[in-house]
């Protein structure tokens, strides 16, 4: 009997410390789902729309190749590193994950015509 | 009665035939005005807010331009970019200041003031940037920052023009002459010619082989895939598959970037004459042979433009597209050169 007592104490403890580790993991979940947007920019032909959106640092970029001829976009951070998407065959989406807060520079290594900024906000 | 019917419907036969062969495509009029509309001119030069015009700045720039004195090897920038030779030198390589030859070919100057990109493997941004670079590049004309403003700032016949472009000045600086000989040359336009003509409404001035080509241009071949917009160029960096050894644009850019290897910035096909010698490295002589080239003449490699799609023309089409491109410099009106000057 005291046996049972002892395992139900035992087994409430270890609910109580799952309840405990978990709850702040599933805020902090809840404030990365949140930040972590994802965004679309479109090119055309020669261009790359406009962000009409806020950018946060983790937040996902997706580039919609809507043209009819490739393109290879690269980003260009503040520091001076670089990420290169490699060639987007018409049609075709490539995404990166915003590494850093700052001006980021959108730029076609095929069309140097097409620039493009980002404006970075930190994490929140 | 049936007689009559038939022999109306013989009669009809003829005219036609002759009617669709005075047509020049399977396109709807709406298509072919929206698609001529991407050739058409702008109505004025483009100056960036940095270095806007002013004529003074462009009649400094001209004399810069012009001047042997700024070379160590007694050249110009003339001597490579002859008005005469569509501002550029006619020469499959051209010759440098101490006779050797070089592996490119001389750009035109014309529509520089559109360009994103300059030389052919794009190192330099803007004009400013670029128009120095000849002049102290030892193998061209050959004249070091320090003894190029020495030697400007010697000369009286410079004092006049530069106060005029710039006020009273104590010495005549390097950011002068970039901004005085980069507005100069955004300065030089390709003048209308029967292309401009044609896309403005004058459906009479490209014969109906040459807008037949012009469909192929845009069509089975792709050409505009590159050689887009009124200046018949993206600006782009493309590798088209020949088989220099020199990597272009790869060496300014990250070795991942597969597809700069061997890319070489797009020329323009304004005022293309018939003569050649043609793309980069002047070796392709006759646009005949351009053509084979883009239908199966390519060097298939992992840096290869996917702009570069396999395709096979008929003869008609082939030669349609032959006489549209041998149409490109027709008929250069005198004067239609200058055009606005601002945004």
């Amino acid at each position: 009997m005291k046996h049972d007592s002892n395992r139900r104490k035992v087994t409430a403890i270890m609910a109580f410390g799952a309840l405990a580790c978990a709850a702040p993991m599933l805020f902090v979940s809840r404030i990365a789902g949140a930040a972590a947007a994802e965004h679309v920019l479109t090119l055309n032909h020669h261009e790359l729309s406009e962000p009409d959106f806020n950018t946060t640092v983790g937040d996902r970029i997706r580039i919609v190749n809507g043209a009819d001829i490739a393109h290879s976009i690269y980003i260009t951070y503040e520091d001076g590193r670089i990420v290169s998407l490699d060639t987007q065959l018409p049609g075709t989406d490539k995404t990166f994950v915003v590494e850093s807060a700052g001006t980021v520079l959108l730029r076609c290594w095929i069309h140097p015509v097409i620039r493009q900024a980002l404006v970075v906000a930190p994490a929140k | 009665m049936r007689w009559l019917w038939l022999t109306a419907f013989f009669v009809c036969i003829p005219s036609s035939a002759h009617r669709l062969a005075d047509t020049i495509a399977p396109m709807d009029a709406e298509s072919l005005a929206a698609l001529k509309k991407k050739y058409q001119r702008p109505e004025a030069i483009p100056f960036p807010s940095d270095n806007p015009y002013s004529r003074a700045k462009e009649e400094l720039g001209r004399k810069l331009f012009f001047d042997a004195r700024l070379s160590r090897a007694g050249r110009s920038c003339a001597s490579c970019h002859d008005p005469g030779k569509r501002w550029s030198d006619g020469l499959a390589q051209p010759v440098g200041s101490h006779e050797q030859e070089f592996p490119r070919k001389t750009p035109t100057l014309l529509n520089s003031a559109w360009l994103s990109a300059l030389m052919w493997d794009g190192r330099a941004d803007t004009l400013e940037q670029q128009s120095v670079m000849p002049i102290i590049a030892p193998h061209e004309m050959d004249m070091p920052v320090v003894q190029l403003l020495e030697r400007i700032n010697g000369l009286e016949d410079y004092r006049a023009p530069v106060t005029r472009a710039y006020g009273k000045v104590e010495t005549i600086t390097i950011t002068h002459i970039k901004q005085a000989l980069a507005t100069f040359e955004r300065t030089l336009v390709s003048p209308i010619t029967d292309l401009d003509r044609w896309v403005e409404g004058d459906a009479g001035a490209l014969s109906l082989d040459e807008q037949r080509g012009f469909l192929v241009y845009n069509g089975r071949a792709q050409c505009a895939a590159c050689h887009s917009t009124w200046r018949l160029t993206d600006d782009g960096f493309h590798d088209i598959g020949l088989a220099s050894a020199d990597r272009g644009r790869a060496a300014y850019t990250p070795p991942q970037v597969v597809g700069m290897q061997h890319a070489f910035k797009t020329p323009t096909l304004r005022e293309l004459n018939d003569r050649g010698p043609y793309m980069h490295d002047g070796s392709i002589s006759s646009l005949a042979d351009i053509i084979e080239h883009y239908e199966n003449g390519a060097i298939a490699r992992p840096s290869l433009s996917p702009e570069m799609k396999p395709f096979t023309l008929t003869d008609k089409e082939r030669s349609d597209l032959l006489a549209f491109l041998r149409a490109l410099g027709r008929n250069p009106a005198p004067g239609s050169e200058h055009m606005t000057k601002g945004e």
